[in-house]
């Protein structure tokens, strides 16, 4: 059993590293999920944090690399938002490394394999250390969340 | 818009333009033909359009290029005006500009390009391994492959590589897939070879040991080493299938008009019975010994073909339902005339050539001169007792055929010490198989060639010799094509022999058939046939194998037994016997030796015997056959000559019928006005610049050079190809039927949320529709258990398969239940991610076609098939969700897994499709008129342009009264006149300008001192440059309050052509709405450069105009005035975000939706949650991580 990874895939330079790693014949465990938002700069800590609630055990953000978007919209935005969730994490008691922001070109499918099976791994080693904090986010039963529609 | 035709008043008409040619050019300028009206027949020599053909003497830019490729080649090829013809070569252009006639080549693919799916079972199963050249390196890849070996193509659908018959199945008399089986081998299917073998032939483990093998003979593998040794590999899969012979039908049993007969049971007979069985009757066959088989019985020693095998192969012919009588002997037991008096209407005649011949010397007489045939017999089915009479005798045998090698060896067995064989004329011409020969001679037997009997010794009633003379061959040619023998005189000498085996001919004994009126040659003896029919002199009376031939090998006997099978099927049914059979066998493939680099190392199979000393006193068999290393290394020794073996293991596995092998060379016209022909290498002479790039070598015909310069400066070019080409010719008309063909549903493309608005509350019905994708999805997740689980999910209505959403059969198939069970949402699982109208890099031909098929805009509002008796119908929300790239192929190893996340990713789909917002209707029209600002070349080009295809131009341009230099910007009188000629409005410079109004109908402000002057426009060309000159600059992009302002600045400030790449990028993925485009500035570029993006801009900004009105994205946000609370960050990131001004003096964002790109950037940025996207809001992004992460499946809350 891997552990749980939530992809978050930009439409279009991120989708597109996806869909080769498959082109390609490369394998990745069923464990990695991904869901397909119109650009990186969509996805808001809170959507971040609640793939940590809902069981997560990592958290990949996959988009464009800076200058690419398909938007031209900035990687600031991504980073900012980035950096706000790790910190927000380390707070809540989370190894930051949960979460890795992967600024690939459009069709590397490879280096998207890779970066999954090395959070993959710092997951595993993160649940078997002993010395890093291991807090393993639960499954929160039922918490109702108020979001504004 | 749509221009009506002018028809030529001879009537002849031929419609569009031909564009030929694969680069990306060619697609660009195909692609703005359509969008401009145009219809366009896109002739490419490429079996599909991808990276390598397309993107020749591109940039070194290498990730920008495959970004547009896939979308363009999509626009380009889904197009309903472009008819995409690949594989195609242009023979000849003929005809006039206006009307021009293109006969066209095209190659065949053997596959149905609208079913493939490109799912790549078929590449699985196919056991033939070809090379080719790609990319200068030598690849190793499948028969059937996708179209550019590995690079994603457009069309997907494979490709077999096939170059005719080998000559090993055009040698073989039967006309096996040899090549098939072999390949079949080398992959390790046993049974499989077996069972390609025995749809042309049955008796597998007999050939496999005693033909005379002509594929062999004629092996291309001979030239590089030794032939592939092929009755050894037809051995081994007769002997080695597990599932033993399995005999197929070709017609089920029919009841027929009299019976058929036929006469001996030998290899012509069986092979003839077998055949007749396969076809549905059910013959009788007469055999006059009391054992089964003939020759193969009573002539083949048991050392050669064991009994067990015999009786194997016997045995399964039986099985069919054959009637086989011994000790039955026609013309003696029962008549001819008989059997026609109880119903039989056919006969085959199939009595071998069992009559010895004799040598006719003196002698001859004795007791112990021997003809061959009855020792044979004599010693072959006598089992377990010993013949002792060779024991301890020396024997001579006259002949040098296989029945006087079979006759040595076995003599030698029995017991002989001495055994040898005089034969007439040299060892290379002996008629016995070589193996046997070289065998024998291992044995001990001796060979004497070129020796013939002259008479034989006796003492009394016993044999004690033979005289025999030397012969030479002299130059007088025989019957049978060899030189007649001379005994030279005086060669005369004697050998001791106790016994003399008269092997030398034998012929058939047709006279005890007693059958009237039959044909015979009188100097050999044999029946007198039809060579195509096997007809006798008689009609319904049918003759193969040695009675019509001579003693010949078993290959030939079990040929005649098809046609003969052949001829009486054609006789029974009342046929022309003859039409549609030839003798000629087929056209041998070409095969270059030297291209193939895939040869094996490895050297012939010997195959492995068993020991001299076993062999004698034993008849146990000789050779035991290739071991499975052996085997399978000999099958890969194979050359595969023919490219595809037609083994049609493809066609048995495609379950979408796509495979088909009959598909032949295709001859067409093509009807055009103009030609435009793209050239994709700098071969061609330097083209001096004519026109915008164009060389016309004949009035209409234009070749276009690749030329020089990265991916956007391509496009650029190849876009004012087609510009000009499009005003040159009038457009097509637009059938208003054609958007009407299909039967899908009746939901917008751009707006699937659009139905929510008429769904009144009240429960949802969703359907879900899982696609199998012929079998590529379904054979890993497992569909039982996904629909267990889904139904579990409220409000889920229904979960069917479909087996390939991507055609219309399909389209119907989900339309009927979408209005049988009044579904309001459906989620369709197959390949397609996205229910939008984007075109994303990673899109494929079948996605693009599942939407088109599905949601093709219906112009009637009309309920659909079948559904009278519902209510009218509301439009249709669907959700696509890949299940195959995503799920069912990149976790193949995995299947119950990817069953799991199938679920997961399913139940996604079904939650978003629950939790979809319905979003206004809005859709503006554009006004069919341009506002130009800036003059100049490029400006006055673009202007001209545009006037041509109808719409109305103004042009704002500095202008210089006096006479002298022009500044590239300025409009010259000469220009003017141009302009003024087609109707363009030329105004001056004003003071000051601004923009108001909104895409599709904006309106420009400009200020003449106190005058004000209004210009209204659907799209707007801007020079920036022209703006910011003079002191104040005319437009102040430092202040970021006009609507210009914003938009340019959102297009950056980085060169023009990186710009122009990025906009071009975005107009062909999510198309280009807000209808404002930047002119290049006016650098020192060549005139002729100039015009070239003057012609572009002018073919981007048609393409705008021609769509009639636009509406916002999908993806486009919404922003609630009342929740805004005016922090302005949405403002701050995007330039298209303005803030206004309520009554009150508070500040709110506002965005007109039609601009909005659908990024969500602003989303993210705004802290009341002002800000949403109908198909993309928290809640539902929530949804899908919930259904992904969650192992419970309650959707009913969020």
């Amino acid at each position: 059993m891997y552990p749980r990874v939530l992809v978050f895939a930009c439409n279009w330079g991120g989708w597109s590293c996806i869909e080769t790693a498959t082109n390609l014949g490369l394998h990745y465990p069923v464990s990695v999920k991904v869901v397909k938002v119109s650009c990186l700069s969509r996805v808001h800590v809170g959507l971040i944090l609640k793939a940590f609630e809902f069981g997560a055990s990592g958290v990949m953000l996959l988009g464009c690399e800076q200058g690419r978007c398909h938007f031209s919209a900035d990687s600031e935005y991504i980073i900012n938002e980035y950096e706000k969730a790790r910190s927000i994490l380390e707070t809540l008691g989370i190894w930051k490394d949960r979460l890795v922001l992967a600024q690939l070109p459009a069709f590397d499918g490879r280096q998207f394999v890779m970066q999954v099976m090395k959070l993959i791994a710092e997951i595993e080693r993160i649940s078997t250390s002993k010395h890093a904090r291991t807090v393993e986010p639960r499954p929160a039963q039922d918490i109702k969340v108020q979001l504004h529609l | 818009m749509v221009l009506s035709m002018t028809v030529k008043s001879d009537g002849s008409m031929s419609e569009g333009v031909a564009v030929i040619g694969s680069n990306v050019a060619a697609i660009q300028a195909a692609l703005t033909l359509a969008q401009v009206g145009i219809e366009v027949k896109l002739i490419t020599n490429s079996a599909a359009l991808g990276w390598d053909d397309a993107t020749n003497n591109v940039s070194d830019d290498s990730s920008l290029d495959q970004r547009f490729l896939h979308p363009l080649l999509l626009r380009a090829t889904s197009h309903p005006l472009i008819t995409l013809y690949t594989g195609a070569e242009v023979e000849s252009i003929k005809g006039e500009k206006g009307d021009f006639k293109i006969q066209v080549v095209q190659r065949p693919r053997y596959i149905h390009e609208d079913i493939c799916t490109g799912c790549g079972r078929c590449q699985v199963e196919c056991p033939t391994r070809v090379t080719s050249l790609l990319r200068g390196q030598k690849i190793t890849h499948t028969a059937i492959h996708t179209p550019l070996l590995g690079a994603k193509a457009v069309p997907s659908a494979f490709i077999i590589d096939k170059n005719g018959f080998a000559p090993c199945q055009v040698a073989c008399p039967l006309g096996i897939n040899v090549q098939g089986f072999v390949s079949l081998l080398a992959n390790g299917k046993t049974d499989k070879a077996l069972a390609l073998i025995n749809e042309a032939a049955p008796l597998a483990g007999i050939l496999g040991r005693v033909c005379r093998h002509p594929c062999e003979d004629n092996c291309n593998r001979a030239q590089v080493g030794s032939p592939v040794s092929i009755r050894a590999l037809h051995r081994y899969a007769a002997d080695n299938a597990l599932g033993g012979i399995k005999y197929s039908r070709k017609f089920p049993a029919r009841s027929q008009e009299g019976k058929i007969a036929i006469v001996g049971s030998g290899p012509a007979g069986l092979t003839a019975a077998w055949e007749l069985a396969r076809l549905g009757y059910s013959p009788t066959v007469f055999e006059s010994h009391g054992v089964i088989g003939g020759m193969l019985a009573t002539g083949i020693p048991r050392f050669r073909l064991p009994r067990e095998i015999r009786e194997r192969e016997i045995e399964a012919i039986r099985n069919l339902g054959i009637d086989i009588r011994t000790g039955i002997t026609v013309g003696r037991d029962v008549t001819f005339a008989y059997l026609k008096e109880r119903g039989y209407r056919a006969f085959f005649l199939s009595i071998g050539a069992q009559r010895n011949n004799k040598l006719n010397i003196p002698g001859e007489e004795l007791e112990e001169v021997v003809d061959c045939m009855s020792l044979l017999l004599t010693l072959n089915l006598k089992v377990g007792n010993k013949v002792d009479t060779f024991v301890g005798s020396d024997v001579v045998v006259i002949g040098g055929g296989n029945a006087a090698i079979d006759a040595a060896r076995t003599v030698l067995r029995s017991g002989a010490v001495e055994v040898t064989i005089f034969y007439r004329r040299t060892r290379a011409e002996m008629p016995a198989n070589p193996e046997e020969v070289e065998e024998a001679i291992k044995e001990g037997v001796k060979i004497e060639c070129c020796t013939m009997p002259v008479e034989i010794l006796r003492d009394g009633y016993r044999v004690t010799g033979i005289r025999c003379q030397r012969t030479k061959l002299s130059d007088e040619i025989m019957i049978n094509g060899q030189h007649r023998p001379e005994p030279i005189p005086g060669t005369d000498f004697v050998m001791d022999a106790n016994y003399v085996v008269v092997a030398i001919g034998q012929s058939p004994n047709v006279p005890q058939l007693d059958i009237e009126g039959l044909a015979i040659d009188s100097n050999t003896g044999v029946i007198q046939v039809n060579p195509l029919t096997l007809e006798t002199s008689i009609p319904g009376v049918f003759a193969g194998g040695d009675c019509i031939s001579g003693p010949n090998n078993v290959v030939e006997a079990m040929a005649a037994g098809l046609r003969a099978a052949e001829s009486i099927d054609r006789y029974m049914q009342g046929r022309d016997l003859k039409v549609e059979r030839i003798l000629e066998p087929p056209e041998i493939a070409k095969v270059d030796i030297e291209t193939m680099m895939e040869v094996s190392p490895y050297k012939r199979a010997p195959m492995p015997t068993i020991h001299l000393r076993k062999r004698i006193n034993s008849f146990e068999e000789t050779t035991t056959g290739l071991s499975a290393e052996a085997a399978r290394r000999e099958a890969q020794r194979c050359l595969n000559c023919a490219l595809c073996s037609q083994c049609m293991e493809c066609t048995r596995v495609c379950e979408l019928g796509a495979v088909f092998h009959d598909d032949d060379i295709r001859h067409f016209e093509v009807g055009a006005q103009v030609v435009l022909r793209f050239l994709s290498s700098d071969s061609e002479k330097n083209i001096p610049t004519g026109k915008a790039d164009q060389e016309a070598i004949t009035e209409g015909v234009y070749m276009v050079s690749p030329g020089d310069g990265g991916l956007a400066k391509q496009l650029i070019r190849a876009m004012a190809v087609a510009m000009e080409t499009a005003i040159e010719i009038k457009p097509t008309e637009v059938e208003e039927a054609r958007a009407q063909d299909f039967a899908g549903l009746d939901t917008d493309l751009d707006h699937p949320h659009r139905a929510l608005e008429q769904i009144a509350g009240g429960t949802k019905r969703i359907g879900v529709f899982l696609c199998r994708c012929g079998g590529s999805i379904s054979s890993v997740i497992d569909f039982r258990t996904v629909d267990r689980k889904l139904s579990r999910l409220p409000e889920v209505t229904c979960i069917r398969e479909i087996g390939q959403a991507c055609t219309e059969a399909a389209a119907k198939q989900i339309a009927n239940q979408v209005a049988e069970l009044q579904l309001d949402r459906i989620v369709v699982a197959a390949c397609r991610c996205c229910n939008s109208e984007q075109v994303c890099y990673s899109c494929t031909d079948r996605r693009v076609m599942c939407q088109q098929f599905l949601l093709r805009r219906s112009k009637r509002n009309e309920t659909l098939d079948n559904s009278t008796e519902f209510a009218p119908k509301a439009q249709t929300f669907v959700e696509f969700v890949n299940i195959r790239e995503q799920c069912a192929w990149v976790h193949e190893d995995d299947p119950q897994g990817a069953t799991r996340k199938a679920v997961q990713i399913i139940s996604a789909g079904i939650a978003r499709a629950r939790a979809s917002l319905p979003m206004p209707p809005s859709e503006n029209s554009i006004l069919p008129s341009a506002l130009i600002i800036g003059g100049g070349l490029v400006n006055s080009t673009a202007a001209r342009a545009l006037a041509s295809r109808g719409y109305q131009v103004e042009l704002v341009a500095r202008q210089r009264a006096e006479q002298g230099q022009y500044e590239r910007s300025e409009t010259s009188p000469l220009m003017l006149e141009q302009l003024q000629e087609k109707d363009v409005i030329v105004k001056p410079w004003p003071d000051a300008l601004k923009l108001e109004g909104f895409p599709g109908n904006y309106e420009a402000v400009l200020e003449y001192g106190s005058q004000t002057d209004r210009i209204a426009a659907g799209a707007v060309l801007v020079n920036i440059d022209e703006l910011n000159k003079g002191t104040p600059p005319l437009l102040n992009t430092t202040s970021s309050s006009g609507l210009l302002d914003r938009i340019i600045a959102r297009k950056g400030n980085s060169g023009y052509l990186a710009r122009v790449g990025d906009d071009l990028l975005r107009e062909i993925t999510i198309k280009e709405t807000s209808g404002i485009f930047l002119l290049p500035p006016n650098g020192a570029e060549l005139p002729n450069e100039q015009i070239l993006h003057g012609l572009a801009i002018a073919a981007r900004v048609s393409t705008y105009l021609e769509q009639g009105s636009i509406r916002p994205r999908a993806m486009a946000v919404n922003i609630d005035s009342r929740l805004c609370r005016g922090c302005g960050n949405c403002a701050d990131i995007c330039p298209y975000i303005e803030m206004k001004e309520h009554g009150d003096g508070t500040v709110y964002a506002y965005v007109d939706e039609a601009l909005c790109l659908g990024c969500g950037a602003c989303v993210t940025s705004c802290p009341t949650g002002a800000i949403t996207q109908s198909l993309q809001s928290d809640r539902q992004i929530i949804s899908t991580l919930r259904s992904m992460l969650r192992s419970d499946q309650r959707l009913s809350e969020v």
